[in-house]
């Protein structure tokens, strides 16, 4: 049967965002998808949002996501299944000029 | 930002060493109680760009996630980057604005001319994301001891 | 010259008298004498120059020792101090001999027997805005090697208000830093580091550790300074900040600028009196101590003679250890478990006691310990401080454990 059921992950903030979540370094957030755990994060933390997400709402571009140790975009991106306990990451990449 | 001279001089150092081509690297720390960030030490990691290094730098989120989990086995964070622009003012470029992250962290770019490091300076990016924002650089002494 | 009379800040004004040099001076000094650029001027020069050294210790042991040999004619040191033996390792105006002598005594005569021309003054007292001021004037140049940083602002504050250069230097493990500052055209202390760090943010030498040999070169560049501000020779490092390290062995200079708002030294200066350096550097002060005002006499202690009885009684309570390893390597006296302080927060579920429980916290001088009791009972433990750490327990109940 299709496995709908809903998982906690705990996930990683990086330090410039702390003070959009109290402060605090990991926040529990469910859902079964990554796309939908970090719903569940802007949602508990709406200044999230715009830092996460573009005006269109999707995730900026030099935003990428871990699952554990693997890039969701190896895995199948926003739509990567997550598992009760995961560690979902928030990592920038950084360039410029 | 707050941190010790001997950042600057490590930051200034590899604009240096990395003449032509841009320089990069992590600003590592903690965020203090007034919100600002506390540099205690940089990280240099490899610029990833392929091409037009002498104008464009990159780290990858593997670089990062590295940086980062050793820097928390000291107790620290990820609190900032360091570029920097050879023959090139030390103030954000376009790409730079572009390119930028998260506020919060802060971003040190050292201009180096003719292969001797320059101008250093702060800054950060503005919560509406439309602008960076000058940082000040002060610095503390990070020994104590005369005994 | 501590009268604002030198002309160009990098060379100290003539000298107000010019001494003779006797015969035997001249023997002794014939290697400076034919230094073309040294000459009898400038053996002249030191012997008219009276120097402050600000702290006998590390730095202030090489740092003596050559301005003495170099013929300097008035050297005062400031310390209250008395000679430990774990300062043996790098404090070389010393010996074996002067374990528990004060430093000044021991310092006297060490340099006065090296040099009998130079007048040796000590200050066995603290240095505090009350006397700063004061002692500082009487000389033409401080060498200031200072093992805290409330007395190093004081320091740069008094020189900055009486016109006085300010040789600095620091060590920290296994680095160190030289300037010169409080020229009339240079940059002073507060010009490179605004505001001090964090107290409790920068270990002190006990707990950080420092290579013995370090502060030796350190205070032998500081003292090298010394010699050209007053002879004027070479370029000193005025609006330069030398860094050292000697596990690279690299030697870096930073560019220091004079801040033009700078609250001391600036031309519209802010503070124009001499303030209280430990609430400036976020310490409180012994006086609010004694008024039991602040945090740290609130909190429990033990003596270690209490805690030995205990223990001879079967009654021993939970001893935590708040050192880092290496330490209780050295000094050991039976802890039932190891945290240090800066992981405690963090680790306190691997604690061998349950909140509630008495614990009875120690360090190596009762510091980091009452800290780490204030932590402790913050989260429910009945904490108690050992008072006066693993030194107390060395000096009152076994000498075996070592003192560090």
């Amino acid at each position: 049967m299709p496995d709908t059921q809903t998982r906690t992950a705990t996930v990683r903030i990086p330090t410039p965002l702390r003070s959009y979540t109290d402060g605090q370094a990991t926040v529990e957030a469910t859902g079964t998808t990554v796309s939908d755990v970090l719903s569940d994060l802007v949602q508990q933390y709406s200044d999230l949002q715009s830092n996460l997400y573009t005006e269109d709402g999707t995730l900026r571009q030099f935003v990428n996501i871990y699952v554990n140790d693997d890039d969701i975009r190896y895995l199948d991106g926003p739509d990567t299944a997550v598992e009760d306990g995961d560690e979902v990451s928030i990592v920038p990449s950084i360039a410029g000029g | 930002m707050i941190t010790s001279p001997s950042v600057i001089q490590a930051i200034r150092e590899h604009g240096a060493d990395a003449y032509p081509e841009e320089g990069c690297g992590f600003l590592l720390g903690a965020v203090d109680e007034n919100g600002t960030n506390r540099i205690s030490r940089v990280r240099r990691v490899a610029n990833r760009q392929t091409e037009n290094r002498e104008r464009r730098y990159e780290i990858t989120p593997d670089d990062y996630r590295a940086a980062a989990e050793e820097a928390a086995g000291d107790g620290l964070d990820v609190v900032g980057f360091y570029h920097s622009h050879p023959d090139h003012p030390a103030e954000p470029s376009e790409t730079d604005l572009a390119e930028a992250t998260f506020p919060g962290y802060t971003y040190v770019i050292v201009s180096v001319d003719d292969g001797t490091s320059a101008d250093l300076t702060a800054w950060s990016l503005a919560p509406d994301r439309s602008r960076f924002r000058p940082e000040e650089v002060r610095l503390v002494e990070a020994t104590a001891s005369g005994q | 010259m501590a009268s604002h009379s030198s002309s160009d800040g990098a060379a100290t004004a003539a000298p107000p008298r010019a001494p003779d040099l006797s015969t035997d001076e001249l023997q002794r000094y014939s290697r400076h004498l034919t230094l073309p650029e040294f000459g009898r001027e400038g053996q002249e020069k030191l012997k008219a120059a009276s120097v402050l050294l600000v702290g006998a210790g590390g730095l202030g042991s090489p740092a003596a020792t050559y301005l003495a040999a170099a013929g300097v004619g008035k050297i005062g040191l400031v310390d209250f101090d008395r000679v430990e033996a774990s300062n043996l390792q790098r404090q070389i105006l010393y010996g074996t001999s002067d374990v528990g002598r004060p430093k000044l005594e021991a310092a006297r005569e060490r340099l006065t027997d090296l040099n009998p021309h130079v007048e040796v003054e000590t200050h066995d007292v603290r240095l505090t805005s009350d006397n700063a001021l004061e002692i500082i004037d009487q000389y033409d140049i401080v060498a200031d090697g200072t093992d805290n940083f409330p007395t190093r602002y004081l320091v740069n504050d008094a020189c900055v208000m009486t016109g006085t250069p300010n040789v600095y230097a620091s060590i920290f493990r296994f680095e160190g830093q030289v300037s010169v500052f409080a020229t009339d055209d240079g940059p002073c202390y507060r010009c490179l580091y605004e505001e001090p760090p964090p107290p409790g943010l920068v270990p002190s030498c006990a707990e950080g550790g420092v290579l013995g040999i370090l502060p030796g070169f350190i205070g032998t560049l500081q003292a090298t300074e010394v010699i050209k501000l007053i002879t004027g020779i070479g370029t000193p490092l005025i609006g330069r900040l030398l860094m050292v390290d000697a596990l690279d062995m690299n030697f870096r200079t930073l560019k220091v600028q004079k801040n033009d708002d700078c609250p001391v030294c600036s031309d519209n200066p802010t503070q124009t009196e001499l303030i209280d350096y430990e609430a400036f550097c976020g310490i409180p002060s012994s006086d609010s101590s004694q008024n039991g005002t602040d945090d740290v006499s609130q909190i429990p202690e033990i003596s270690v003679q209490d805690l030995k009885q205990r223990r001879d009684n079967g009654d021993a309570p939970f001893l935590l250890d708040v050192r880092k390893p290496h330490e209780a390597d050295i000094a050991n006296i039976g802890a039932d478990q190891l945290i240090p302080l800066d992981e405690l927060e963090d680790r306190l579920d691997e604690m061998d006691a349950e909140p509630g429980s008495e614990v009875v916290v120690h360090c190596r001088s009762g510091g980091r310990s009452a800290k780490a009791t204030e932590l402790l009972r913050k989260k429910g433990f009945d904490a108690k401080n050992l008072a006066g750490g693993t030194l107390a327990w060395s000096d009152e109940v076994d000498d075996s454990v070592a003192k560090y």
